[in-house]
């Protein structure tokens, strides 16, 4: 038994503790442990803060990240910690488990007509922990708002195993500093989200999906531009290329415009009329079955390949970041957030040049440009980032007082 | 620095800044001083800090939970002057603004575009933008909409040193990093100094359906509410008027022809595409009328949908006139709560003999029960402070917490631990000291004294 392991045994008697496990992002844990209760899950985090190993935490293991931990480290999975906690439908809140997937929340919500209306890659085997964690942005964000707004309280253990529990379960509070706002996307660097409290939506009546298709991407990019700034506001408008939108019947074109509708039958007919007619050109009405399928393809377009890329910029440069994933050399898959100004792209390899190219691109812009799968060599490219000393300084003096003995993800920033 | 005329030290200039919204406050400050740009502002907190003396920033000083008063020995940092909006930009639905813009104006600004600013604070023609962000302010559409942390893409900060930082903005990536934005917006300016605010702006709503629900009491109309919500309907406003702000609103100058035998009227609004709104309103109507209400009036026009909304908007400056102070209480809770939480706060003012209106956000379960009372009174104001207690108390029973949108402040200071345990409170001050190690920025507000060991 490992020395990591050995230390943890006490803590995590018997099914908890297994050594080893999958590795994260290329790096091989010490141990994975699977705690059942909070206790158990804050006596992992003491022994590390003690002991002074790293631990990672996981959730569904689906957006682990390129940087590799340092070793030695355990994973900590949140698979123990499952199951609704308490949803009342008539507040519209859900208290869970970090461990319960979207999918299952989706399953319990669905009978009620209600749902968390988020929608990035891979949202089933997503963790609602995991969504707290990463903060995740999605295309539905547009009308919605993102997980950020929808976090009402979560439970959290800090890297030296304090049980914190921030927020609560009402729609609006502001019962001190918001130091859930701190913990949504702060990717596990500040503290293990163990329970979680969202708000929810009505499922809407109904959907369609308007979709306008083209040889080349560059050709949506106008009309893209015309539904973001439209009077109405779309459920999300994504520009897919190197997507195939035969399963809902449509011809196999290079690139498509997909403007989501939603809410209530006749809204969605006059909502759907009056982005016709703003933006003008014509587009192919999807619905039912059809559409739901057209939407999860989507969903989880451009997430997978050997380098995935997440860039952003304002809404109206959304043609440049898509000029500039375009003159990547090989096979891209690419989603375009038009509402947001944001580009996702996939491909099967990508070079230093290419890389620094984009990121110089997303620089030019003011914006960002993040590596969030792809080969270790491409971190060291060298590359522009602007003066943050002082937003850095913040960071890892936040990060210090919820982590003191620095365990938590060694070797990454949040 | 800022010019001599925007350094105010005499005593009689100074009375305008010793209290704000909080009424039964009066903290008079040492100076106050008014710069007209970040730079200005960087400047001024840059010498303070020098010198150590603290700082208190102020908008247009309506908080109501003491959060612009200026202990002992503290400066003021006004922000009226700060108060030009730097950019409108339609394309990517944002505006640049300095703090000290009053919330109204920018929506102005953002109209000709079909644009505007979906905050809207009842205090939205008198509050800063600034204000906004340090409260994470709401309003009555906040229901639909979300409160002032939705729409702020991004801030300049002064920190306690000078500097100036700039944190978020619209076009950087939102899940780089820390949401400091996040941390910030709502931080009370106890965190630093916001000297210029990025916001999101919405396409208006191409129009607006709005209905006024009669009840024989104000639980009916809560039950109208839980209904309302449970229909799937998603309205912009669900707002509550009880019997006692009814009558204030229809004894005053406002009367906005409420019926004053009413227990309660409910303002239920829709806005969006015109298709669904008849639609919308008529489900809601039949909500209404299911939990008892007598009767449900319709706006048909601009001028009626005024009339409709005139005793909601007027309840506390109506309220305000009934006597000579009016505690203006807020506290959230789960919305089907809302009908046994109003209960036992009648019950408390009967006990207290004192006179509560209750006015507020119902679809978000954010309760305003606003005591009357009159300061010169040492007597009745012991009663206000107990029962006011009490209320918190029921409210974080029922699930809820000791503040919805008005802050802590120095007012709720001491019911912090109500809802948080003590590790709670120390990561807060925690956060604090990472912003200001000092404590030099907005000293004594938000957190509660510390533990003695
Ligand atoms: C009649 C009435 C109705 C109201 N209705 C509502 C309502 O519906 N919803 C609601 O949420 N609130 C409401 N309020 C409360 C109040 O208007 C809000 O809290 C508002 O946001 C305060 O803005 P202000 O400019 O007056 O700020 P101030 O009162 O001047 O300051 C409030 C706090 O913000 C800080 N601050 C101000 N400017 C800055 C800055 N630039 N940087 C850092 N910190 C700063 C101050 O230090 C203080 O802590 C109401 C108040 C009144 C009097």
């Amino acid at each position: 038994m490992s020395r990591v392991a050995a230390a943890l045994a006490g803590v995590a008697p018997g099914e908890a503790l297994r050594e080893g496990g999958p590795a994260v992002a290329g790096a091989r844990p010490d141990a994975t442990v699977t705690p059942t209760s909070v206790e158990q899950l804050a006596g992992v985090l003491k022994v590390a803060s003690a002991q002074g190993f790293g631990v990672v935490p996981v959730g569904g293991g689906t957006d682990p990240g390129p940087v590799p931990p340092l070793e030695p480290f355990v994973v900590l999975s949140t698979r123990g910690l499952r199951g609704v906690e308490t949803y009342e439908p008539a507040d519209l809140t859900m208290s869970a488990w970090a461990g319960t997937t979207l999918g299952e929340v989706g399953d319990v919500t669905g009978a009620h007509a209600q749902w968390l209306p988020f929608d990035p890659p891979s949202m089933p085997t997503r963790t609602l922990g995991g969504l707290a964690a990463t903060g995740v942005r999605s295309p539905l964000c547009a009308s919605y708002g993102a997980p950020r707004d929808h976090i009402l309280g979560l439970t959290l253990v800090t890297g030296d195993g304090r049980v914190l529990r921030l927020g609560g379960r009402v729609m609006k509070n502001v019962a001190g500093f918001d130091l859930v706002k701190l913990l949504v996307g702060s990717r596990g660097t500040l503290g293990v989200v163990v329970s979680v409290t969202v708000r929810l939506f009505p499922r809407p009546e109904r959907e369609v999906a308007l979709v306008m298709e083209a040889d080349r991407a560059e050709d949506l990019v106008a009309p893209a531009r015309a539904v973001s700034t439209a009077p109405v506001l779309p459920a999300s408008a994504v520009l897919a290329a190197g997507f195939r939108t035969t399963a809902a019947g449509g011809a196999a074109r290079a690139a498509s415009l997909v403007v989501r509708v939603a809410g209530a039958p006749r809204t969605v007919a006059a909502d759907a009329a009056r982005l016709q007619a703003h933006v003008g050109g014509s587009f192919r009405t999807v619905e039912g079955v059809e559409a739901a399928a057209l939407f999860e393809d989507l969903r989880d377009h451009a997430a997978a390949g050997e380098a995935v890329v997440r860039m952003a910029s304002l809404p109206a440069s959304v043609g440049d970041l898509l000029a500039a994933v375009a003159a990547v050399p090989g096979p891209v898959h690419v989603l375009a957030d038009a509402m947001a100004g944001t580009v996702r792209m996939a491909a099967e390899g990508l070079s230093g040049e290419a890389w620094a190219e984009l990121r110089g691109v997303a620089a030019r812009l003011g914006g960002g440009c993040v590596l969030e799968r792809g080969p270790l060599e491409l971190l060291d490219v060298p590359g522009a980032s602007p003066d943050d000393s002082r937003v850095e300084a913040l960071t890892s003096e936040l990060r210090a007082r919820f982590d003191p003995s620095g365990v938590l993800w060694r070797g990454r920033s949040p | 620095m800022v010019g001599r005329d925007h350094v105010i030290t005499e005593a009689g200039r100074l009375l305008v800044y010793e209290s704000d919204g909080l009424s039964a406050y009066r903290w008079p400050p040492r100076a106050v001083v008014l710069p007209a740009s970040a730079e200005e502002a960087s400047g001024v907190l840059r010498l303070l800090h020098a010198e150590g003396i603290p700082v208190v920033p102020r908008g247009a000083g309506t908080g109501l939970s003491g959060g612009a008063l200026a202990p002992e020995g503290a400066v003021v940092v006004g922000t009226a002057r700060m108060n030009r909006i730097l950019a409108v930009d339609p394309p990517n639905r944002l505006a640049r603004l300095q703090p000290g813009v009053l919330n109204t104006r920018l929506s102005d600004a953002a109209r000709p575009f079909g644009l505007y600013y979906a905050p809207d604070p009842s205090s939205q023609a008198a509050c800063t933008i600034g204000g906004n962000v340090a409260e994470n302010s709401g309003g009555p559409h906040c229901l639909k909409y979300g409160v002032t942390s939705r729409y702020i893409s991004g801030l300049t900060l002064a920190m306690v040193d000078g500097e100036l930082v700039q944190i978020g903005g619209a076009g950087r990536d939102p899940e780089a990093g820390y949401d400091l934005v996040g941390l910030v917006v709502g931080s009370e300016g106890c965190f630093a100094m916001v000297v210029e605010v990025e916001v999101r702006l919405l396409p208006l709503p191409e129009a607006v359906r709005t209905l006024l629900g009669i009840f024989e009491s104000v639980e009916d109309a809560a039950r109208a509410v839980t209904a309302v919500i449970g229909e799937g309907l998603l309205p912009a406003a669900l707002e509550i008027i009880d019997q006692g702000t009814i009558r204030a609103v229809e004894a005053s100058v406002y009367a906005a022809g409420y019926p004053t035998d009413a227990g309660a009227a409910l303002v239920v609004e829709f806005d969006g595409t015109q298709a669904g709104l008849d639609e919308d309103a008529r489900r809601a109507e039949a909500c209404c009328l299911a939990a008892g209400a007598r009767e449900v009036r319709r706006a048909r026009d601009a001028t009626e949908r005024l009339a409709l909304w005139q005793g909601r908007k007027k309840a506390f400056g109506a309220m305000g006139r009934v006597a000579p102070d009016l505690l203006v209480q807020d506290a959230t809770v789960p919305r089907t709560r809302l009908p046994e939480v109003l209960g036992r706060i009648g019950e408390i003012s009967r006990r207290y003999d004192l006179t509560v209106g209750n006015v507020f956000h119902a679809g978000d379960g954010n309760l305003h029960p606003n005591i009357l009372f009159d300061r010169r009174n040492r007597e009745e104001l012991e009663r206000v402070e107990k029962a006011s207690k009490e209320i918190m108390a029921v409210c974080v029973e029922a699930g809820g917490t000791i503040t919805g949108e008005h802050g802590v402040g120095v007012d709720k200071r001491g019911y912090m631990r109500l809802v948080h345990g003590a590790d709670e409170i120390e990561a807060m001050r925690g956060v604090k000291a990472v912003f200001d190690p000092r404590g030099l920025f907005n000293p004594g507000k938000v957190l509660p004294d510390e533990e003695a060991p």
